[in-house]
């Protein structure tokens, strides 16, 4: 309801304004000695709106105006019942005063002059009533101006909403094209940062390809260093107790006093764990059996041959061969 | 695996020895125990060393008695093991057998049955010339003669002469030939029965004599003016090289045995004597002194020519060839000494074998593992032994008087 009020405040009011003159003029018609002021006054602002700008100034003074009419209505609607209350009120005065007016013939003078009044009060009811119909008139100008200058306004938004679209739809196209462009230029770089992205990644894979090739050459690299310097140290140390054997057999070899220089001599030992001479036979005789056994009482004269701890060496010890050729004649 | 052993040690054989256990009815005086002997020979060769027999944990007297391991803990490779029991009519058997201790092998078994109780030291060193054959390869000497001449101061204030031939230890002497006249530079036969010597027992002048031992019938073969001296015998016993002066410088001259003729290799003024013949019987040394000091020199019979052989220090005199003809021994004058040397042919190196003050006449053992020599003790000549590589020196047991000149016999054939 109230809505519908703010919808049509005009015809609202004129509803009121029709209710007011309707009850003043039922008043009048009840009682013309208790006229009612005139108190109701609406006035339409005229707008002329040039701009959105305006068009909202104009709205909003409309909306205040609409604001203070129904303020107004309000206040009207207080005194409408207010009057009613006065005019229950008075209608039970009258129907005291017929009763008195009944009572008292007396009154008649007055009520004559009342009649005067009265007709006083309807030639000013008259010419309320003219100038309610004025007012009604100008009030209905002032509207039809108020609808015309909405229609404007109306249009006028309506051209100002349109330009504003237009205005809009061109910064939606011209956002949309920067949009696009954007898009485009962001797909140009996304496409952009993909190929880089692609050919980093590329290159971190050749990169890392290449790390990993490096790496893996290192590894081969030092895994070979590491079995190298392993099989050194393993051959520094067969080398070693090789030595050692040889200065042990060597030691023990009682060289043939007078034998030739000639003579060779090749024995083969076969080696248990810790040094023990399983088998020593001559497999090349010298021909010298004096020179031969010398040899074959040195090598087993000199167990425990000497081996290296480690018995994962000791299968390069399980056989030797030794080879008898004395150089040089003995001091 | 391959080792390559390109050089050994020098040096004895160690051999373990037991003592040779005997029979209760067999009663052998000191020193008489056969092990003693071979093991007294067997060092003295330098070729061997003993182990001393308070480290041995057993005596074993036969081969099943032998634990090879306490041998091993010894760490001698050779163990030598014995025993004597009574043979034949107060005879003797001895049984020896010879182990390598590494092999745990008997490398020689051998019985000598019914020996002589006189014999029993020539049966010891037959087992040393086994034993030593075994185990070095070369024919052990032990068992060949050795000769010398023995001067004796007699009371009348004269002296004795005799030539003597004993066992190579200095046991069991034989007097071959006395007199009261000098002797000198026995020289043995290559078939070690005769002996050639210089006596100067007529008139009081040098005549060089040959003699055969078995029977001691003997004959001048040289008694020439002046010297005659040094003989030597060919190697194949059918000549002399003996020194003749004639008169005049000594020289060296060939004499045939069978012809009586001579053969004059040297012409010189200076003097030439003491000639030996190289085993091979083609050439000579001697010691001359024409290049001012005594020196050795060697003629070439096939070229004629003498070519000088020694040249280090002043005094090179008395030599002698080895068997194998590599080496010479001769007297060496190192300082104010007279030494025992031996010289390698092929290089010429020189190494001196002794140390007395006035050592001399060398001569190899036929095995050329030995030299025996004379030396002094006390005033008194006295002889020698020595390894050819100067390991081993010992003197040998002799009798009273004052030993010279020894010789060592060829091999017994």
């Amino acid at each position: 309801m109230f809505k519908e009020i703010l919808k049509h405040p005009f015809f609202f009011i004129v509803s009121i304004l029709l209710h007011v003159i309707l009850a003043t003029l039922l008043l009048f018609s009840l009682d013309y000695q208790n006229p009612m002021p005139m108190q109701e006054k609406v006035s339409v602002m005229q707008a002329m709106v040039v701009d959105e700008a305006k068009v909202q100034q104009a709205m909003r003074e409309l909306d205040d105006a609409e604001e203070k009419k129904r303020q107004s209505l309000a206040d009207n609607q207080k005194r409408l019942d207010d009057q009613e209350r006065r005019a229950e009120e008075a209608k039970r005065k009258r129907q005291a005063e017929e009763r008195r007016l009944k009572d008292a013939e007396a009154k008649r003078k007055r009520e004559q002059q009342a009649a005067l009044q009265a007709e006083k009060k309807r030639k000013i009811e008259e010419q309320a009533k003219l100038k309610a119909e004025a007012e009604k008139k100008r009030s209905q100008e002032a509207q039809k101006q108020a609808e015309q200058a909405k229609a404007k306004a109306d249009a006028e938004r309506k051209r100002l909403q349109e330009a504003q679209r237009q205005a809009e739809l061109a910064k939606q196209k011209a956002e949309d094209d920067a949009r696009k462009a954007e898009e485009a230029k962001l797909q140009a770089d996304r496409e952009k940062k993909r190929i880089e992205e692609q050919r980093l990644k590329e290159e971190e894979a050749a990169r890392r390809a290449a790390e990993s090739d490096r790496m893996r050459q290192q590894l081969e690299a030092e895994q070979q260093a590491l079995a190298a310097e392993r099989a050194r140290k393993v051959q520094t140390e067969v080398d070693r107790y090789q030595s050692l054997i040889k200065q042990k057999v060597m030691s023990k070899w009682l060289r043939p006093v007078n034998s030739s220089d000639e003579l060779r001599c090749v024995v083969r030992v076969k080696i248990a764990p810790g040094g023990l001479v399983l088998i020593a036979e001559v497999v090349e005789s010298s021909g010298n059996p004096v020179f031969d056994r010398s040899v074959e009482v040195a090598v087993r004269s000199a167990e425990p041959l000497p081996l290296p701890a480690d018995a994962s060496m000791f299968e390069q010890f399980r056989e030797i061969r030794f080879v008898f050729e004395p150089k040089g004649q003995l001091n | 695996m391959t080792i390559e052993i390109t050089q050994g040690v020098s040096g004895a054989l160690p051999i373990a020895i037991v003592p040779f256990g005997s029979a209760p009815n067999v009663l052998l005086s000191q020193g008489d125990n056969p092990s003693d002997i071979v093991q007294a020979d067997l060092i003295r060769s330098g070729r061997f060393k003993s182990v001393d027999n308070k480290d041995f944990i057993t005596q074993p007297h036969e081969g099943h008695e032998v634990n090879f391991r306490d041998w091993r803990l010894l760490d001698v490779p050779y163990l030598l093991i014995g025993k004597v029991s009574s043979g034949e009519e107060g005879m003797f058997d001895i049984q020896f057998q010879l182990f390598d201790v590494f092999k745990s092998e008997q490398m020689e078994g051998v019985i000598l049955r019914n020996v002589e109780k006189s014999r029993l030291r020539s049966a010891a060193h037959q087992i040393s010339d086994l034993v030593y054959e075994v185990l070095t390869g070369e024919k052990g000497a032990f068992s060949t003669r050795i000769m010398y001449v023995v001067v004796e101061p007699k009371p009348s204030g004269r002296h004795l002469y005799s030539l003597q031939v004993a066992d190579i230890d200095g046991h069991n002497p034989k007097k071959i030939l006395t007199s009261s006249e000098p002797m000198m530079s026995p020289s043995w036969s290559p078939n070690g029965e005769w002996v050639a010597y210089v006596s100067y027992e007529h008139d009081g002048s040098s005549a060089i004599f040959v003699q055969e031992i078995s029977t001691g019938q003997r004959r001048v073969v040289s008694k020439q003016p002046g010297i005659n001296g040094a003989p030597a015998w060919s190697p194949d016993g059918k000549r002399l090289a003996i020194t003749l002066s004639k008169g005049s410088n000594p020289d060296i001259y060939i004499l045939d045995l069978a012809s009586d003729t001579l053969q004059r290799i040297t012409k010189s003024y200076a003097i030439d004597t003491e000639p030996s013949w190289a085993p091979d019987g083609e050439s000579l040394v001697f010691t001359s002194d024409r290049g001012g000091n005594p020196h050795i020199y060697q003629y070439g019979f096939a070229s004629g020519k003498i070519k000088r052989l020694t040249y280090e220090g002043r005094y090179n005199a008395r030599a002698s060839f080895s068997p194998d003809g590599r080496f010479l021994t001769f007297i060496h004058r190192p300082d104010k000494r007279f030494n025992v040397a031996v010289m390698t042919l092929s290089s010429g190196e020189l190494q001196i074998l002794s140390d007395g003050r006035l050592d001399e006449s060398p001569s190899f053992s036929p095995n050329g593992s030995m030299i025996i020599y004379a030396t002094e003790d006390d005033n008194r000549g006295v002889l020698a032994a020595v390894s050819v590589d100067g390991s081993v020196k010992q003197r040998l047991a002799m009798q009273e008087g004052d030993i010279r000149e020894p010789a060592w016999a060829p091999f017994n054939r």
